[in-house]
């Protein structure tokens, strides 16, 4: 029986192997004058999971497309993809591993700001681009202490996206009291305090109920059966999250559950992605009031639509806002790399900085002074169309992004750390 | 605060209870009678989640689904569990504790990856059934109904295994191999099977609490490390291996984690404060509130 | 038995474990050597630098996994805050070259002290449980401080963590922080390795053994535990300290729980019996992680799953054990002469019969108690232990009730009494295992009352077992010597080589009792009867000047009786030892004792000469007319 049971756990062992070993193909190559890689961490097991499917799945549409073009200079573009399972160690590792091992002549960012923050200084060391799309820290091109001079954002910052939320938000005068929701890690602590003050400015007359020791609630909370009561029991007019990813759905889908007029009763802002809709495919409230960084739906042009039919075919879902931005960094990248005409960081830096590019989401410019993005966010009230198997959005506003960037003066001071602990609200 | 709010708190402590005193019901009694601290129990909680999910989604209409869930996704797990104990369990009862601490573990990692192949990364949710989708008004507040059928429904479970453990020749076994398990042996019970019968009983409860937490929350690749945690807390304060310990410790951790939430200066830290509760307890006694002094 | 076989390396394993290390020595010494070839020959798919940083990475998960090992291998406890204390070492050097700008090797000087400190804190609430109470309550501790960490954004960075640290310029080529990392790992592994090799690593054994019979031979458990808990922090702390240094960063999840499953695998993968188990362990991870990670991203998890149930299911000895596994693979189906005697050694239970009472009693092992042994009648002898009023109850039950005993020096003292009598409680009591309700126990002048055990047991009053309790996994002379250590203080020492010392006299004291040629083997391998001679070998040697033997003639036959009632009669006489029995066999109690007491439902019944007790009408009413009626 012993025997058998060992025999039995030498064969499972040995199919979990063979199954997790299988697949992978090869591609010929033709006419290249040899192969370059770029480098990928993101998520693919871990609690993040959702992102990397998304992230990943870009990339690899993006790597045929590159090279149907040509690559760039003449080389065959391969996109490294590995994964960081949520971790900020392992993102450390692969990037140092791509940069040393594959010898991948750019990076593209990782999902946390705090993976990003790990990464950053080995791609200083080894002087190599560093293109962000997910991760958005405001502080990740400001901060004397993160901030390193190959780090590019293609993503609308902390600042930028909490801000256009909270104009949007003043514009309703007749919301008074609002309550605040947001994560217990730097992101929230980033995004929360832009998105008061921008209400605040628009809207002076707004009063916020809970107190800012208790806008956070720790990312750890499995449902939010103790968060709910609390709102209810405040009894404000509006509500503004910016929790995102499983937390929202918890939070969405218990909310619903306590109180299955939650989203009528009270005004709700929130973040949000089409993964969260997705996510809750035919509960996720109508007339909320979102706000997000690349809903494929919204953007205006030909390059986006032509790009989410291609990536339906290939993939059979929609791209989320991940699988936009991720797209834009890599051709924002190729583009920079080809106008250099080479792979060098520097000229690549050169060919970036106070450049335009065409991207999925249109025109978008690198500042030439922080390397920021200038890139707009969606806002917009969520509402059901037969031809989407989610919420889309409707009555959208668009405000592009040189009405949200930080103001330059702020950056300086930032940069040279006039601003204490690094926070943007205690600048001089 | 007014009484209301109060009582709003309390109902939705005791909801958060509810749920997580099925889960940890099942883990301390796999403890007591197995001396196994199933590491892989919150993974049996996610797939529990998933397969109602499934069900509720792809085979059953939307009208049953959540009762046939109900069922079928205890089944699902308890089958696993029955797997589970006689491959990796079985070789290595008797070894040290480390030993099944890691078989258990490294089921976490395969598990996880399995669900991930099985159904995909998304992050997922389903609702309650019509019927318990609504809210009764409590003291001016609405409150939700599946909530309160939550609370009941841990009512039973925990009924159900006092009968079990009490009132059955099943249980008398049960009770006898968590007072000593090296003389049950001797008395001609086969044991193997018993400890079978009791880890698949552990894992259907896991199964059961990840179906009825899904509407609440959602369905997501990260819930198996979270509800373990919380578990291990609640079993640790109320004693391994105690039926009324686990009840008891879920309705102080719930506490903790609505009232702790409450009110300002703490809310911060209400996580923070199950682990010092865990700390407080086990150090005043080092084998929780109704567990036995171990040798 | 196949079992214990398997924990005990054969010589051969042994020979090829050290060619192993010696191995892996030189391959540390010549990693960037290395490197640098394979990149050389291999431009496209090598990089020196990477493969430099992963042996850096190793190097450090191996430093974090062997202190892990310090308790789990050689104390048998389960921590779940092990990488907390290597979370505060990276903190520890984030902090000093971030916060206040000083050079991180200052840091890394201070990161095993701070991590020690909260090592020794924290174990001190910790260890207040015992086995899987404890792992439970690190568990909490771990998330607390990981609470603190992720929460204190102003002096830890928050949840981000502190990132992109500072290091001397003289320490930032890739190669130069390798060699740096390998000689701090190298001095550290060789301190880790001169504690467990020392008398304090004998005590871990012992605990990790048998944590009652270490108590019994005078060790504090709970002193030793927190002792090698704080060890194992600090050089956690030191790994940790390390870490930020190579990889530059510190941030909460190094806190996480969940991190602590890398060293618990690292020292599985290994090897948990072997010192540099979980080094060889940690150079393993670091590959499979590289490997795994950077071929298959989308199965990372369920491969590792799948080798960490690999190892449990069928090699649990981890990497060390496969020479072992190997080699009794190939005796299998190769028999050498060799291989069969080193399998087939089993003791046959002859220790007893060929017991020399003389020699024993002259052991050398036997500490001397000048004066003692004064030739005096028992009236005119002092008063060794005085036993006043004691009672014990369990709830309602009361077991033990208003007990008065006076045992005089050099007496040979006997109680007896039915099943039930409470004689068990009252040795429980005397020797501190359990604490008494009311009364008081005086010893040589001293009031032990409420003692622990471990004080009482040094204070002079030594236990044999009713039933057999041994350190089954030390080999025979271990047993012996390493009581001895212990019970003479020597195992507060961390350095020198426990084997070592006291070897001479527990060999000729084994020798004595019979069980010379069996002095290797694991204890556990003995057989029954043998087991029995062992404690009696291990009472003997820690020299007490009290000996409690409970039952110490149950299941051996008349003629071992005989021989061990010799040796422990003239031990009583001709080296002042007292003792304290009880005892069914009525021959041997008659035979044997100077002082009877007879005890009967938690009280004394009686006490007077062998001759009084068995005259009393009393006695032979409830206690000798019930044992003849029986008999």
């Amino acid at each position: 029986m012993f025997r058998l049971t060992r025999l039995f756990a030498v064969g499972i062992a040995g199919t979990l192997l063979a199954v997790a070993c299988g697949g992978g193909g090869t591609n010929t190559t033709t006419s290249f004058k040899g192969t370059k890689n770029v480098g990928l961490s993101t998520p693919i097991t871990g609690q993040s999971a959702a992102y990397g499917k998304a992230i990943q799945a870009a990339a690899l549409l993006w790597q045929d497309d590159i090279n149907a073009k040509g690559g760039v200079n003449g080389y065959k573009i391969e996109v490294k993809i590995t994964d960081d399972g949520t971790d900020v160690a392992k993102a450390a590792d692969n990037t140092r591993r791509m940069i040393l091992e594959d010898h991948a002549v750019a990076m593209i960012g990782a999902v946390l700001s705090s993976q990003c923050q790990a990464a950053m200084p080995i791609a200083h060391q080894n002087h190599i681009v560093y293109v962000a799309a997910t991760c958005n820290d405001y502080r990740n091109t400001t901060s004397p202490d993160y901030r390193i001079p190959e780090y590019v954002s293609v993503v609308p910052n902390t600042y930028m996206e909490a801000t256009a939320a909270g104009i949007d938000a003043g514009k309703n005068t007749s919301l008074k009291k609002w309550y605040i929701l947001s994560p217990d890690y730097s992101f929230g602590r980033a995004e929360t305090p832009a998105f008061v003050a921008a209400l605040k400015k628009t809207n002076p007359s707004v009063q916020i109920l809970n107190s800012p020791s208790e806008w956070y609630v720790p990312l750890t909370t499995f449902n939010f059966q103790n968060v709910i009561p609390k709102i209810q029991a405040a009894q404000p007019d509006a509500i503004y999250s910016n929790i995102f990813a499983a937390t929202q759905t918890a939070f969405i889908n218990g909310a619903l559950q306590a109180q299955p007029d939650f989203f009528t009763k009270y005004h709700f802002v929130t973040l949000s992605s089409i993964d969260d809709f997705n996510a809750l495919p035919d509960k996720y409230p109508t007339g909320i009031r979102v706000y997000e960084r690349a809903p494929f739906f919204a953007i205006q042009g030909n390059s986006i639509k032509d790009y989410v039919k291609r990536f339906r075919d290939k993939n059979n879902f929609y791209p989320s806002d991940w699988a936009v931005m991720d797209y834009d960094a890599l051709s924002i990248w190729a583009a920079a790399a080809n106008k250099a005409g080479s792979f060098d960081t520097d000229k690549v830096l050169k060919n970036l900085a106070g450049q335009s590019f065409d991207t999925l989401r249109g025109k978008v410019t690198i500042r030439k002074e922080d390397l920021q993005g200038v890139v707009p966010v969606w806002v917009g009230t969520t509402t059901r169309d037969p031809q989407y198997p989610f919420v889309i959005l409707k009555d959208i506003v668009n405000p592009p992004g040189s009405e949200l960037v930080l103001p330059l003066n702020r950056v300086k001071q930032m940069q040279d750390g006039q601003c204490p602990k690094n926070d943007l609200a205690n600048c001089p | 605060m007014d009484v209301g709010n109060l009582v709003l708190f309390f109902l939705a402590g005791l909801s958060i209870a509810a749920v997580l005193f099925i889960v940890t019901a099942g883990l301390s009694l796999v403890f007591g009678a197995l001396r196994v601290i199933n590491m892989a129990h919150g993974s049996l909680y996610m797939i529990g989640a998933f397969v109602s999910w499934f069900v509720i989604v792809h085979l059953a209409n939307a009208l049953f689904g959540f009762w046939a869930a109900l069922l079928v996704a205890p089944l699902i797990t308890a089958i696993i569990g029955a797997v589970v104990e006689i491959f990796v369990l079985k070789p290595v009862y008797g070894k040290e504790h480390l030993l099944q601490l890691l078989g258990t573990y490294a089921l976490t990692l395969i598990f996880a990856g399995l669900v991930r192949k099985v159904f995909g990364a998304d992050v997922r949710s389903i609702s309650a059934p019509a019927a318990l989708n609504s809210s009764v008004p409590i003291f001016g507040h609405g409150f939700s109904v599946y909530q309160l059928f939550l609370i009941a429904v841990a009512v039973l479970v925990a009924a159900g295994l006092y009968l079990l453990l009490n009132r059955t020749g099943l249980g008398r076994n049960i009770r006898a191999a968590i007072s000593d398990p090296q003389l049950l042996s001797t008395t001609g019970v086969n044991v193997t099977r018993l400890f079978t019968i009791v880890f698949m009983i552990g894992t259907a409860l896991a199964g059961l609490g990840g179906v009825l937490v899904s509407p609440t929350s959602s369905v997501d690749p990260g819930m198996d490390s979270n509800v373990l945690i919380n578990a291990f807390a609640i079993s640790v304060i109320g004693g391994l291996g105690s039926l009324v310990g686990s009840l008891v410790g879920a309705v102080i951790v719930g506490l903790i984690l609505s009232f702790g939430f409450a009110y300002p200066p703490t809310a911060h830290y209400a996580i923070a404060f199950v682990f010092a509760a865990m700390v407080i307890v086990l150090t005043i006694r080092p084998w929780g509130l109704f567990g036995r002094a171990e040798q | 038995m196949d079992r214990l076989r398997a924990l005990l390396p054969s010589a051969r394993g042994d020979r090829i474990r050290w060619g192993l290390a010696a191995l892996l020595a030189v391959t540390i010494l010549l990693v960037p050597n290395l490197a640098q070839v394979a990149e050389n020959a291999f431009p496209d798919s090598v990089s020196a630098r990477f493969a430099i940083f992963l042996a850096s990475q190793a190097l450090v998960l191996g430093l974090w996994a062997t202190s892990f090992n310090l308790m789990l291998g050689y104390t048998g406890m389960v921590s779940f805050a092990h990488a907390a204390y290597y979370g505060i070492g990276a903190y520890t050097v984030a902090i000093i070259a971030h916060n206040y700008h000083q050079n991180a090797v200052y840091g890394l000087l201070a990161a095993p002290l701070v991590a020690g400190a909260f090592g020794f804190v924290t174990g001190l609430i910790a260890l207040r449980a015992v086995r899987l109470y404890f792992s439970l309550l690190t568990l909490a501790i771990s998330q607390l401080l990981f609470t603190i960490a992720f929460e204190w954004y102003d002096f830890t960075g928050g949840d981000n963590g502190i990132h992109n640290l500072v290091i001397p310029d003289w320490l930032s080529d890739q190669t130069t922080i390798y060699y740096f990392i390998a000689a701090v790992t190298a001095l550290c592994l060789l301190l880790m390795f001169i504690v467990v090799r020392s008398p304090f690593g004998a005590a871990l054994l012992a605990i990790r053994e048998n944590r009652q019979r270490a108590s019994s031979v005078g060790l504090s458990v709970k002193a030793y535990e927190l002792a090698i808990y704080t060890i194992a922090g600090l050089f956690a702390g030191v790994a940790g300290g390390l870490y930020a240094i190579y990889d530059l960063q510190a941030y909460p999840q190094l806190l996480y729980w969940t991190t602590n499953a890398q060293p618990v695998v690292i020292a599985l993968l290994g090897g948990t019996g072997s010192f540099l188990g979980p080094v060889l362990g940690a150079v393993i991870y670091t590959y499979l992680q590289n490997f795994v990670g950077k071929n298959y991203p989308n199965e990372f998890d369920i491969v590792l799953g799948a080798i960490v149930l690999g190892v449990v299911l069928i090699a649990p000895g981890g990497f060390v054990s496969l020479p072992d596994f190997f080699l009794r693979l190939r005796s299998r189906f190769r028999r050498r002469p060799e291989d069969e005697r080193v399998e087939l050694v089993e003791s046959a239970g002859q220790a007893m019969a060929a017991l020399e009472v003389s020699r024993a009693v002259a052991s050398s092992a036997v500490q001397v108690d000048p004066g003692a042994a004064e030739p005096a009648g028992p009236d005119q002898r002092a008063t060794l232990l005085k036993v006043n009023g004691l009672s014990k109850s369990f709830g309602g039950l009361v077991a033990v009730r208003d007990v008065s005993l006076n045992v005089k020096q050099g007496d040979r003292h006997a109680i007896i009494g039915p099943n039930g009598a409470g004689k068990s409680t009252l040795f429980n009591l005397i020797t501190g295992r359990l604490k008494p309700s009311a009364g008081s126990v005086e010893f040589d002048g001293r009031t032990i009352t409420g003692w622990a055990d471990y004080r009482i047991a040094r204070a002079g009053i030594g236990r044999a077992f009713q039933i057999t309790n041994i350190f089954p996994r030390l080999s025979v002379r271990q047993n012996v010597q390493y009581s001895m250590l212990a019970y003479r203080k020597v195992t507060i020492r961390p350095f020198g080589f426990a084997d070592r010392i006291f070897r001479e006299e527990a060999s000729d004291l084994l020798e004595s009792v019979g069980l010379g040629r069996y002095a290797e083997l694991a204890a556990g391998q003995l057989s029954h009867g043998d087991q029995r001679a062992l404690e009696l070998a291990i009472s003997i040697a820690l020299g007490s000047k009290l000996l409690l033997l409970d039952e110490p003639t149950a299941g051996m036959s008349p003629y071992e009786t005989q021989k061990a009632m010799e040796l422990v009669r003239r031990l009583a006489t001709e080296r002042g030892l007292t003792l304290l029995f009880c005892e069914h066999d009525m021959n041997v109690v008659f035979g044997t004792a100077q002082t009877v007491t007879v005890m009967h439902l938690g009280r004394v019944l009686t006490e007077g000469s062998p001759q009084q007790v068995r005259n009393n009408p009393d006695v032979q009413r409830i206690y000798l007319g019930e044992l003849e009626a029986s008999a």
